[in-house]
């Protein structure tokens, strides 16, 4: 088990442009500017937190959790797991929330830069954790709601995790996580090699809110 | 709970132990006080027999949140019985324990303030027989304030409040000692504290601060230190006792542990500090107005944002009767951005319900801004309605020197723990004189007292009358805010703007009465926080009085202009271009020009269309981002707004093409889409009424049916609120049945929009302006 405060330092630029929709083609100056403010000011107020417990795969507190025929798949050579939650903190909540009333435009951007922190601490973490256990292999992240894996499991999940204690993560009746830039999930650990993000739309963790999905396109990299 | 000035042995952790006693992973603790009382029974009384005084029932989450297999009052009966019987006949006193209820509040979460009070009455009432009440391991104010309510007005039990703070000395809801202290302290509970999160090291500096800010009995809780990479805590128990001895020695009347501790950790710290004196404190009460996460310290010079009341304001009235919040909102984000510290907020209008709407934008205005409210209103039922709300410390505006006003006010502002102003007013009138005005301010003064509200949390108001037709009345008001500050002792405010009515060239009256008035003493000048000449004057005062960071303040405002950009030339850019830049100044511009030559509507149907629909082809095709096109959409209705003016100059109908609700559905928070898909219809001319987020499916109906209205648009983002978007079309559906319903959201396909009754789905940004135009054919 593990949990820390984090410092928000690199945040994927190529991650904030596709939470934009970005499609290719000249960035004009004005937005290049609006997202470098926005960057600034979500490293400054983010308060940043993670962590990460091991169990057996079999373990009983598993139960209500590893549910689906997609996580069975992707742990299929792990017998332990991880379980890991990160957050932003509500202070980046309440900025992007406040400039919805003065700058919306400037909001949106707020937003998907504050998408891509947290998505980029995730990797972050991912990539310790590969390194910690090496040799053995890390599964694909894995959250409630991919898949067939229902929403439901969030509560569960974020208790094994004492999220609410330790990270300040809470949960709506809907099993919406709040702070909402927060990113809870599960991986396997495996002495076998894992593959790494199925190609194609269908594992992209964009899946469900992928703008260019939805109008018939694809981004065309394989995530 | 335990006598007088000794220090109180509180007990260590319940879960820790319970843990160890074999507790199943998954097991609810609180549930083992009926499926197995001896495990529960047996941790008490460890405790117990290591020097507890006082033991926390087994009930940190016996909220109906929780619980799975029983109702919360039999849980929580059935603790208190576990605990008596562990207690026997000793002289041990029983803490009712109730940690948060699990589920994010308002406004980050759905939980609704009056929803988590009533989760919260239901475990107090089934805890009357504890012999105190202990609230702790909070991190949200507002869950905090919800649970104090409940526990004051469902029983009569001594209340505890501790709150878990991280190293950065704020919880993770961004609640410091001193927004605790200043919203709480004051609220009728028998002691304050911290616990959980910190071991006692990492905690003494904030014990430190926390025992000098208030006058209350202290609580301390902490882990047994911090946590290590296998779950454990790394202080034994011998060193957690020498920390805690520390902490007892700053004048702590209860000590105890949390996570991590057992009674290992107690006896010890029952070894060295039980029946001990509690250590004399040197306190210095802080006492000011406080949101959540800002406190204001009494004292200072306040701007006090006074744009918020309808009184001589259109726009707001109609967004009032409207029950537009979002422009309401807006203008309380602008006045912020201008240099408010605190706004005041008065919803007295006719035809509006005033308790509901000061209500409803206390929540709303909470939810996206951490500035201090002053809530303007004379009638009871709409200020009870407000302060139950509010979270932090309000000051109420305002009591005024009539018995009716004192005696239906006071107690509210001492129930509630807020400050007041007092107005130097009564049936007569406004006295003319300053010492007439001064015997005012000693009544309320003299009746606040009464009700036990110190001078602290006073602000006179000596009231500002119109020079113009009152030559004397201006200096008359300062002499009795020199008489007032001088003969009371209290702080003292002002509306500042009233004394140039009727005069031109208003803000240079304005700005020399204010520096006038500060220079008498003035606390809170109620100004307009937008008008560049008075925070001037209030920024310059500041300077002048050699105020700490005034300088500072006064040049990172003023210091940097010459770096501002150099404004885009009207001339460089059609509306086209200006549209499609987000040229909002250079719009407005062209718009004026062609209002000399153009027919209104031929300007909306030749210029700003065209040049959205351009716009709005680049974003399709992906030639511009999201926020350019927000850009563009907020530019056009700049232009739009110049319109309608020109048009209700005339006398003539208003143009908008439609109105349209938008709402986010019931239980999604997130209304980024919505926002704006709002934006992009007001954009084309469209009249959008905008219900917010997380709205009930009868709210949505009840004003279709009420504005008549034939378009819903209805968003939300994740899947687990879609069944509340299906359930609110077909409310609509049913009470409306030819109404137009579209749809849009992360998660929505075309598809399933269809499946779940909507007429339409919005598949992106612009999608919703296509929908309606199609619906009402312009």
């Amino acid at each position: 088990m593990s949990h820390m405060n984090l410092r928000v330092e690199n945040i994927s630029r190529s991650e904030i442009l596709k939470y934009l929709h970005y499609a290719g083609g000249d960035i004009p100056a004005d937005m290049e500017a609006m997202i470098a403010r926005a960057t600034e000011e979500v490293k400054e107020s983010a308060r940043a937190k993670y962590r990460y417990v091991e169990k057996a795969k079999d373990a009983r507190e598993l139960e209500d959790i590893l549910l689906g025929r997609d996580i069975e798949l992707l742990l299929a050579s792990s017998d332990r797991v991880l379980l890991m939650a990160v957050t932003l903190g509500r202070e980046v909540e309440m900025l992007i929330r406040r400039q919805a009333f003065s700058n919306l435009a400037y909001s949106v951007v707020l937003d998907a830069v504050a998408s891509a922190a947290v998505e980029s601490l995730a990797e972050d973490i991912n990539r310790e954790l590969e390194g910690k256990y090496a040799p053995c292999h890390l599964t694909e992240r894995f959250s409630p709601g991919y898949g067939d894996m229902p929403m439901s499991v969030q509560g569960p999940l974020l208790r094994l995790l004492n999220a609410d204690k330790e990270l300040g993560i809470a949960t709506t009746a809907g099993h919406i996580m709040v702070p909402r830039k927060s990113i809870s999930a599960i991986l396997g650990i495996s002495r076998l090699p894992q593959s790494k993000r199925v190609p194609g739309c269908e594992g992209c963790r964009l899946y469900a809110d992928c703008e260019i999905r939805k109008r018939g396109g694809s981004c065309g990299k394989p995530k | 709970m335990g006598s007088q000035n000794k220090t109180v042995i509180l007990d260590g952790a319940m879960g820790t132990m319970l843990q160890r006693s074999g507790m199943k992973p998954g097991q609810i603790p609180e549930e083992l006080n009926i499926d197995r009382p001896g495990m529960v029974i047996d941790v008490h009384r460890k405790y117990i027999a290591a020097g507890a005084q006082v033991i926390y029932t087994c009930t940190f989450g016996a909220n109906r949140k929780k619980l799975r297999n029983y109702v919360v009052s039999q849980v929580v009966a059935k603790a208190i019985e576990n605990a008596r019987l562990a207690r026997g006949h000793q002289d041990i006193k029983i803490a009712l324990d109730i940690g948060p209820l699990g589920e994010m509040l308002e406004p980050l979460g759905t939980l609704k303030f009056e929803e988590a009070y009533e989760l919260f009455r239901e475990i107090i009432e089934a805890g009357r027989g504890a012999d105190a009440i202990v609230i702790e391991t909070m991190t949200d104010l507002y869950e905090v304030r919800a649970a104090v309510l409940a526990a004051r007005e469902n029983s009569s039990l001594p209340i505890f409040v501790t709150m878990s703070f991280e190293e950065d000395g704020r919880t993770f809801a961004g609640v410091s000692l001193e927004t605790f202290v200043n919203s709480i302290a004051g609220l009728g509970v028998a002691g304050i504290g911290i616990n959980c999160s910190l071991g006692p090291l990492q905690m003494y500096d904030m014990v430190k601060k926390l025992v000098e800010m208030t006058d209350l009995d202290i609580v301390i809780k902490p882990n047994a230190g911090m946590p290590r990479m296998d779950g454990s805590y790394d202080l034994a128990a011998p060193d957690f006792a020498a920390g805690m001895e520390k902490i007892q020695k700053l004048g702590v009347k209860y000590v105890g542990g949390c996570c991590g501790t057992d009674e290992a950790y107690i006896r010890l710290l029952a070894e060295r500090v039980r029946d001990q004196e509690v250590a004399p404190r040197n306190i210095r009460k802080i006492s000011g107005v406080s949101s959540a996460t800002r406190f204001l310290q009494s004292g200072g010079i306040r701007v006090v944002g006074e744009r918020l009341n309808p009184t001589g304001k259109k726009r707001y009235q109609q967004a009032l009767i409207d029950g537009d919040v979002s422009y309401i909102v807006g203008q309380a984000v602008e006045q912020v951005d201008g240099g408010a510290d605190i706004l005041d907020l008065n919803v007295g209008f006719p035809g509006v319900d005033e308790a509901g709407m000061l209500r409803r934008l206390v929540k709303e205005i909470q939810a996206v801004l951490d500035t201090p409210l002053q809530l303007d209103s004379t009638r009871v039922e709409a200020l009870e309605a407000a302060l139950r709300v509010y979270n932090g410390r309000a000051i109420v505006n305002s009591v005024n020197g009539e018995d009716d006003s004192l005696e239906g006010i006071l107690p509210l502002v001492k129930k509630y723990h807020a400050q007041v102003i007092g107005l130097t007013l009564d049936k007569r009138g406004i006295p003319d004189t300053a010492e007439e005005r001064l015997a005012i301010a000693e009544k309320i003064v003299r009746r606040a007292a009464d009700y036990g509200i110190p001078k602290e949390d006073i602000y006179i108001d000596c009231l500002a009358l119109t020079v113009s037709s009152q030559p004397e009345a201006a200096m008359e008001t300062l002499e009795a805010i020199r008489l007032v500050k001088k003969q009371l002792g209290v702080k003292t405010v002002l509306g500042v703007s009233n004394i140039s009515f009727g005069l031109p060239n208003r803000e240079a009256v304005n700005q020399s009465f204010l520096t006038l008035a500060l220079y008498e003493g003035l606390d809170l000048a109620i100004i307009n926080p937008n008008s560049r000449p008075m925070m001037e004057a209030i920024r310059s005062y500041k300077v002048l009085r050699n105020l700490d960071g005034a300088t500072e303040d006064f040049i990172r405002c003023y210091g940097n202009v010459e770096e501002k950009s150099v404004p885009e030339k009207t001339e460089d850019h059609t509306i086209a271009s200006a549209v499609a830049k987000g040229l909002d100044q250079v719009v407005k511009a062209k718009v004026r020009q062609l209002l000399g030559t153009m027919d209104e509507l031929a300007i909306v149907d030749r210029e700003l269309v065209p040049a959205l629909d351009q716009v709005g082809r680049d974003y399709e095709s992906g030639r511009i981002f999201l926020p350019q096109l927000i850009k563009a959409a907020g530019a056009a209705q700049a232009g739009f707004a110049l319109i309608r003016d020109s048009i209700s100059q005339k006398g003539r109908d208003s143009i908008s093409k439609g109105d349209v609700i938008v709402a986010t559905v019931k239980g999604d928070v997130h209304d980024i889409g919505k926002n704006i898909a709002k934006v992009m219809m007001e954009s084309y001319g469209y009249n959008v009424i905008d219900l917010g987020k997380d709205v009930e499916a009868a709210d949505v109906v009840r004003t279709a049916k009420e504005r008549n209205i034939r378009l819903v648009g209805l968003s939300a983002l994740m899947t687990t609120t879609l069944d509340n978007m299906r359930e609110t079309i077909a409310e609509l559906k049913k009470e409306i049945p030819d109404i137009c319903i579209m749809v849009g959201g992360a998660v929505l396909t075309e598809e399933y929009s269809r499946e779940i009754g909507a007429d339409y789905y919005v598949k992106d940004a612009r999608a919703d302006v296509e929908v309606a135009r199609k619906v009402f054919g312009c």
